[in-house]
């Protein structure tokens, strides 16, 4: 893919967070990640939006048990990493 | 964050969301939680073979595609996942396409698949904890 040059000011408190956890990859690598991230929230946003006006707003208790699914699928995740860890 | 994974009957009760009831309340819950956890939302190239049918819907799936639906690629690896979960799982190619969304999820480190047909996906991720099955 193409790649521009961006300048951007950023907030200090990030700088150095941003230059530890970017390691090797870069910077840039890692900047571009995340505002691709943002991006397709954003776009999610606007799905969520058009599936309100045919919808109506979301159940709110099927999006607990939603939430409750992502949370424990995440703390399966973890435990995973931690197992290969320790291997 | 998981990432959520679409699957084809997911994928075409977004595009239809007023003709599919209950099925679109559940689709529509389950991505309001991925946008307050911040998980992304995405489905595997392979699901387009069986929602983008040439139908009138076409257009509708396309939209959503452009709305943060991420659609990964099928490489060479996740072929190969595929092909071995299907083995394992004693099904025949016309499963293919599940196989490639569970590989998928696999690949990822793990997902939430949401989908119509829990049975053959929830076969095919047996040994697999970090993905999980979630039905319409």
């Amino acid at each position: 893919m193409g790649m521009t040059k961006l300048s951007v000011t950023v907030e200090e408190d990030l700088v150095d967070e941003v230059r530890e956890r970017a390691g090797d990859r870069g910077i840039s690598a890692f900047v571009n990640q995340a505002v691709r991230h943002e991006l397709q929230l954003a776009r999610l946003g606007e799905l969520l939006a058009d599936l309100e006006k045919e919808l109506g707003p979301p159940d709110e208790a099927m999006v607990v048990e939603a939430l409750a699914s992502l949370d424990r699928l995440e703390k399966q995740q973890n435990r995973t990493k931690r197992h290969a860890a320790r291997r | 964050m998981p990432v959520v994974l679409l699957d084809t009957e997911a994928l075409s009760v977004l595009a239809s969301p007023k003709e599919r009831g209950a099925s679109a309340r559940r689709a529509q819950a389950i991505l309001q939680a991925a946008a307050i956890r911040n998980a992304p939302v995405r489905t595997s190239a392979a699901v387009l073979v069986e929602a983008c049918r040439g139908h009138a819907r076409d257009t509708a799936v396309t939209r959503i595609l452009n709305q943060g639906v991420d659609v990964l690629p099928v490489d060479r690896g996740t072929a190969r996942v595929a092909a071995r979960i299907l083995n394992e799982a004693n099904l025949d190619s016309c499963s293919a396409i599940d196989a490639i969304v569970v590989a998928t999820a696999i690949r990822l480190g793990g997902a939430l698949i949401v989908t119509s047909d829990p049975d053959d996906l929830s076969r095919l991720a047996m040994d697999h904890p970090d993905v999980e099955i979630q039905p319409l």
